[in-house]
């Protein structure tokens, strides 16, 4: 599939000793960036939202054994961090159906080799797009949601204040969906 | 980093504390009880506050000494409860912080069993500084007080401090030629004053070194509260010691009064030779006088040469304008999160409405009447009120 860059044959790609990186990237195959890019998506949105959960949920569970009255309000912060996660499994999900088989003639024709590296970089693309944003988002929703339990324990009164603050917060980790969307858009492996 | 990794360990028991902040009395509630006319009046407000369980079951006539042994005992629960639910770099830190305690409560010890005086036995020891073992040193029979030190204290928490006193007077006790027994009995006469603060002093250091080990937050807040305790000890020793012409002696200076006072703060190691040279107030004015806040201090403080302000009520002790100058810093170190700065400043404020109660409770109980200076000293001492008073 690749060819070696001093001879430009693919004969000798086993014995090629002059390997340069764009060689070893465009010899992966699709298959792995994409479903790369797909377990990215997934498991950096579920590491945002466990990493704010923690965050947000021991300083509640501290603060409510001496101002017990916050528990309910404050599970808004917990629930927007479980949203992160959803939003990383909706992406995996839309990721997956883009993902298909080439079948065995494919492999010998230049444009469906192209047409599938094309679909699988924009997943993979999407996949980080999704999985970084989500987890910046996860984590600032649980700082913010930690102190925002702690001040409402407090003064009541905070807490619609910083509430906004976290829906500030939670509206970056939309932003990477959407913008995963779009990277995504119609590309799909061709069938 | 700790904002990402603070709370894995200690989120639960900085939550606690900062639950713990919100039960603080208030300054209406103060003012309750400098209205009060006698003390179950006292008693009545402070059942209002979060005392209740701790004062409910106590019978009716309620002397200061039981209201304070119960908020006491109140906070030695509430430290016990976080202890409980600590890590164990969270727990060494606690741990060490109650060392003080323990160093006061052994030293009170020490004194009832070299006077053999019975009476002392009734103040109840600080619960705060509670140690399995603690009873096992009044039972000690001998005469040698150096026994005592070398084998039942060994085996307390704070044995190492008496350890390394013991060792620091034979160091100093060979550089001068003195004999072992020599050495042991200077030990065994040592003034339960000065043994307290040398033991606290040293107490204070390892504190500090302890705090450096600290994640960097922590270790901010931490080690600015620890140089102002120190600095506020320097300043104490050498103010208490300027009326005393043992200390104050030239020679002495170096030797005596230099050696109490703290090895660590921001007037450590270059202002060192400045107070050296300190022999009378306006001198110890000059030698602080580039730090704003311990100038502060040393204006508004009667001299101690001059009798009359000393006892003129309307002039502050040290010890008041310490407290004040305290407050500040300590409501302050509520400010940042994921620190573990929250947790000292909690005892020390507790502390000090601990001593706010009990000032107002005593002069209620001896009935002072309202119009004395002395019935105001607590409104700058009021934990987080000082600061939304300041401008």
């Amino acid at each position: 599939m690749s060819t070696c860059s001093s001879c430009q044959n693919e004969a000798c790609w086993n014995d090629c000793t002059s390997t340069t990186w764009a060689e070893i990237l465009s010899a992966l195959s699709p298959y792995s960036w994409a479903y790369i890019g797909l377990g990215l998506a997934l498991g950096l949105s579920i590491i945002g939202a466990a990493w704010g959960i923690f965050l947000t949920g021991s300083s509640l569970v501290g603060a409510a054994v001496k101002a017990p009255r916050i528990k309910s309000k404050n599970l808004i912060s917990v629930i927007f961090c479980e949203a992160v996660a959803i939003y990383g499994v909706i992406i995996a999900i839309i990721l997956e159906g883009k993902i298909s088989e080439l079948k065995d003639g494919d492999w010998s024709s230049a444009d469906k080799i192209n047409e599938a590296l094309y679909a699988a970089f924009s997943v993979f693309g999407a996949g980080l797009s999704v999985g970084f944003s989500n987890l910046a988002c996860g984590i600032a929703v649980g700082i913010t949601g930690s102190g925002c339990a702690l001040s409402d324990a407090m003064l009541p009164e905070t807490f619609v204040k910083i509430l906004i603050i976290e829906i500030f917060g939670s509206a970056i980790g939309l932003f990477g969906v959407i913008v995963g969307i779009i990277q995504v858009g119609n590309n799909s492996f061709p069938s | 980093m700790e904002l990402l990794t603070f709370n894995i360990d200690d989120g639960f028991p900085e939550a606690l504390i900062r639950g713990l902040r919100g039960s603080f009395i208030r300054k209406d509630e103060y003012d309750a009880i400098k209205d009060c006319s006698n003390l179950s009046d006292v008693r009545m407000v402070l059942e209002e506050t979060d005392y209740l369980p701790f004062l409910q079951s106590e019978p009716t006539p309620t002397p200061t000494a039981v209201i304070r042994n119960k908020m006491k005992e109140k906070l030695a629960r509430e430290f016990e409860f976080i202890k409980s639910n600590a890590t164990p770099e969270l727990y060494n830190f606690l741990e060490k912080v109650s060392h003080r305690f323990m160093i006061d409560n052994v030293v009170n010890m020490i004194e009832v069993i070299k006077n053999k005086d019975v009476k002392r036995l009734k103040i109840a020891p600080d619960p705060l500084g509670y140690f399995r073992g603690m009873e096992d040193i009044l039972r000690f029979d001998g005469e040698d007080v150096a026994e005592l030190y070398q084998i039942v204290l060994i085996d307390t928490p704070v044995g190492d401090y008496f350890n390394r006193l013991l060792e620091d007077l034979i160091n100093a006790g060979a550089m001068q030629n003195r004999s072992i027994d020599d050495v042991q009995r200077q030990f065994a006469e040592i003034t339960p004053e000065i043994l307290r603060i040398s033991l606290r002093k040293m107490w204070l250091e390892d504190l500090h070194d302890l705090c450096k080990n600290l994640s960097s937050t922590s270790k901010e807040v931490l080690l600015d509260l620890v140089k102002f305790e120190a600095d506020c000890m320097t300043i104490q020793i050498i103010y208490n010691s300027l009326n005393n012409p043992d200390l104050n002696k030239q020679s002495e200076r170096e030797s005596g009064r230099r050696s109490l006072c703290p090895n660590i703060g921001y007037l450590y190691p270059d202002y060192e030779i400045q107070l050296n040279k300190v022999y009378d107030l306006q001198t110890l004015r000059q030698a602080v006088d580039s730090f704003p806040l311990y100038k502060d201090m040393l204006a508004r403080v009667a001299d101690p040469s001059n009798e009359n302000e000393m006892k003129s009520p309307d002039m502050k002790t040290l010890d008041d304008i310490m407290y004040e100058k305290g407050i500040v810093k300590y409501s302050m170190a509520f400010d940042q999160q994921f620190h573990y700065g929250a947790f000292y400043a909690y005892l020390k404020l507790k502390e000090q409405e601990i001593r706010n109660v009990i000032w107002l409770s005593e002069m209620v109980n001896i009935q002072k009447p309202k119009q004395e200076p002395a019935w105001r000293k607590y409104e700058n001492l009021i934990p987080f009120y000082c600061l939304k008073s300041s401008a």
